[in-house]
């Protein structure tokens, strides 16, 4: 778990919109007013469905999109404010694992020339010998047997390919990793065997993950915190067994009771479907953005966005105006 | 019980350059009529396969080798192309995961619903447009009338698979056999698909054939299991014994290594290795290079699927029933 409380990123008021396609007037609210601290070390996870931006807020946070708005600190500066030169040397400090572990990596790349790449672009080697070397190294901490350091990404399987993949983003010490979907592709075999390395990987080297996921029993194995957000905003952020044990937010708790069980003997009960369909993000509905699906929206709900509230002592902070007791 | 289906010792194989690949080899499965039945699986196991060959929609190389498909007693691999061709969509639905492809892309909504009511109902045009729409809204799809005066590509994913649940709702067919239907949707949306499915099985008696990976789905609407590796039946049983115990080193694995939602543990387990390549499987049992109970009769000889007495719980592992032989003689019986 997290020893210490130190902050390593944190963001406030972070918004992004995309231009609508076909529309000048239009734009796409993907991230809208987002702040919350990274701590040192931690595993914060990021939830919610297909289209609510946490992939674009993963993007956002190691600068691999602009924002439009707000602020990103890392080390006491404003990342989103600096130049593309003076913002270079921290690109090393933040790295990416993505989901598909068939598209990121290059076909025409062998496994040698893929974990070279960052090592020579960066100049972290000064000879070939310490290059081979280096390579190696990487190859046998994420479990990829050394004699394969010639073969091509479609010589592997997916679960290999992913572990590419993280040997890749691992190579120049990164202290920050988002991992986006890192096991959405993978079969539940190979699945177990990636989450493994990605915890003893971050104990090894005190990484710190935003780990984004759909797959909520996934978020709660690895997580320390989390975070579920809707339509582009956040709806809670809090420690991990916190929200699992007693979700705050009406979406959240709809998000968790949908998760199919593996026990035949808790199937649900139709009560806790969530109805309805999501709103679009060019026109979002005013106020709080899921009244529209929500079973306790009322007029306030519709009139005004709610506030940040923290609801307990752990500092769970719920976005709504009428939270779950 | 009438049985729906019944598959008997179905053999599909792919002739590709490199050798041939027993995508599904033996494999004999029952859906009981009214009853969800799961195949679980990796990718590649032949669960896919298993049912596109209920279909016939197996392409070369591939070729069903042998076996019967009995659907309500009749052999479908007897029938011709153009029998088949009534049956399916008529009798037997199939859905997707990607309902985007079983969608016409150049047609709206509303004329491919109405069209089907009209294949299968003698009824005016108006009167089946009418029907259309119940039946858009009674698979929760909001505005219906809009909907109807979309094309699939202005929907969402989950209104699309609703679409297609929709359309199997107008066919009434005798069997469902849904491949994926939920994996490519969110949690909330999957939960809203699933009831749709039990609805289905409990208004019109749909017997379904659901293929899924995920261990969750199967525990919330299948009413029987079978697990699914490297081609064969490893496992079969019903769900509730399969969750309590199962005996298959393969089944427990997979249940062991997946992260529950009710639970944290500190660490997953996790199966050693890959599946195997199907042109090049081990001798003996397909899972003994990965089995951590596996004995030296396990890499030289294949296990037969034996049923358990007196339980309709099927079993491929040798070291399981030596478990149970030696649970015999000790009188724990």
């Amino acid at each position: 778990m997290v020893d210490s409380k130190k902050v390593l990123l944190s963001c406030s008021h972070l918004t992004k919109e995309f231009p609508a396609e076909g529309s000048k007037k239009q734009v796409v609210h993907a991230v809208t007013d987002v702040s919350f601290p990274i701590y040192e070390g931690e595993t914060l996870a990021l939830v919610g469905e297909s289209g609510c931006g946490k992939s674009t807020l993963g993007r956002l946070l190691i600068r691999l999109l602009p924002s439009t708005d707000g602020s990103i600190i890392y080390d006491g500066k404003d990342i989103t404010k600096l130049s593309e030169k003076a913002f270079h040397p921290l690109r090393r400090d933040m790295q990416i694992i993505f989901q598909d572990p068939y598209a990121s990596l290059d076909p025409r790349m062998n496994v040698e020339a893929i974990l070279s790449e960052p090592l020579k672009a960066n100049h972290v080697v000064s000879s070939k010998a310490e290059l081979q070397e280096k390579v190696l190294s990487l190859m046998d901490m994420v479990g990829i047997q050394r004699e394969y350091l010639h073969r091509f990404p479609h010589q592997f399987s997916g679960g290999q390919r992913q572990r590419i993949g993280i040997a890749r983003a691992l190579a120049l010490e990164p202290r920050f990793v988002v991992c986006d979907e890192p096991v959405s592709a993978l079969d539940v075999s190979i699945q177990s065997q990636i989450l493994n390395l990605l915890s003893d990987l971050q104990k090894e080297r005190k990484l710190t993950y935003l780990f984004i996921s759909h797959d909520l029993s996934v978020v709660r194995h690895i997580s320390n915190r989390v975070s579920v957000m809707f339509l582009g905003k956040l709806c809670e952020i809090g420690p991990t067994e916190d929200i699992y044990s007693a979700p705050k937010h009406p979406y959240t708790k709809f998000l968790l009771s949908s998760v199919p069980n593996p026990d035949p003997t808790k199937r649900k009960q139709d009560a806790e479907l969530l109805m309805g369909e999501m709103p679009s993000p060019m026109n979002p509905p005013s106020g709080c953005r899921f009244r529209t699906r929500c079973p306790y929206a009322d007029k306030l709900c519709a009139e005004k966005e709610p506030e940040e509230k923290i609801v307990d002592a752990s500092g769970r902070k719920v976005y709504c105006h009428h939270p779950l007791s | 019980m009438e049985n729906t289906l019944e598959i008997k010792h179905l053999k599909t194989y792919f002739h590709t350059m490199k050798g041939v690949v027993p995508a599904v080899d033996d494999v004999s499965i029952t859906v009981p009529k009214g009853k969800i039945v799961g195949i679980v699986g990796e990718s590649g196991c032949g669960k896919s396969m298993t049912a596109m060959s209920v279909m016939q929609l197996i392409r070369k190389p591939g070729k069903i080798e042998g076996g019967q498909i009995l659907f309500k007693g009749e052999d479908l691999l007897e029938k011709s192309e153009k029998e088949m061709e009534k049956i399916r969509g008529d009798r037997i639905s199939m859905i997707f995961q990607e309902p985007m492809t079983s969608l016409n892309p150049v047609y709206t909504i509303g004329h491919q619903v109405t069209e089907a009511i009209l294949i299968h109902e003698k009824i005016e045009k108006g009167e089946a447009e009418k029907r259309a729409v119940e039946i858009l809204s009674a698979v929760g799809i909001p505005e219906p009338e809009k909907r109807m005066k979309s094309y699939p590509h202005q929907l969402s994913g989950g209104l699309r698979q609703r679409v297609m649940i929709g359309m199997a709702m107008v066919m009434k067919p005798d069997l469902l056999i849904a491949d994926e239907p939920t994996t490519a949707l969110d949690v909330t949306i999957e939960a809203q698909i699933l009831h749709l499915m039990r609805k289905l099985r409990d208004e019109n008696g749909t017997s379904i054939l659901l293929i899924t990976h995920n261990m969750g789905v199967v525990a919330e609407v299948c009413d029987d299991v079978y697990v699914m590796y490297a081609g064969k039946v490893m496992e079969h049983t019903d769900v509730f014994t399969l969750f309590k115990q199962a005996e298959h080193p393969y089944t427990a694995g997979l249940l062991r290594s997946i992260p529950r939602i009710d639970a944290v543990k500190d660490r997953l387990y996790s199966i050693p290795g890959v599946v195997p390549n199907l042109l090049h499987l081990p001798a003996g049992c397909s899972f003994s290079t990965r089995c951590p109970y596996a004995m030296d009769r396990c890499y030289e000889e294949r296990p037969e699927l034996v049923c358990l007495e007196a339980e309709k719980h099927e079993l491929r592992c040798f070291s399981c029933m030596t478990k149970f032989e030696r649970e015999a003689e000790n009188g724990r019986f």
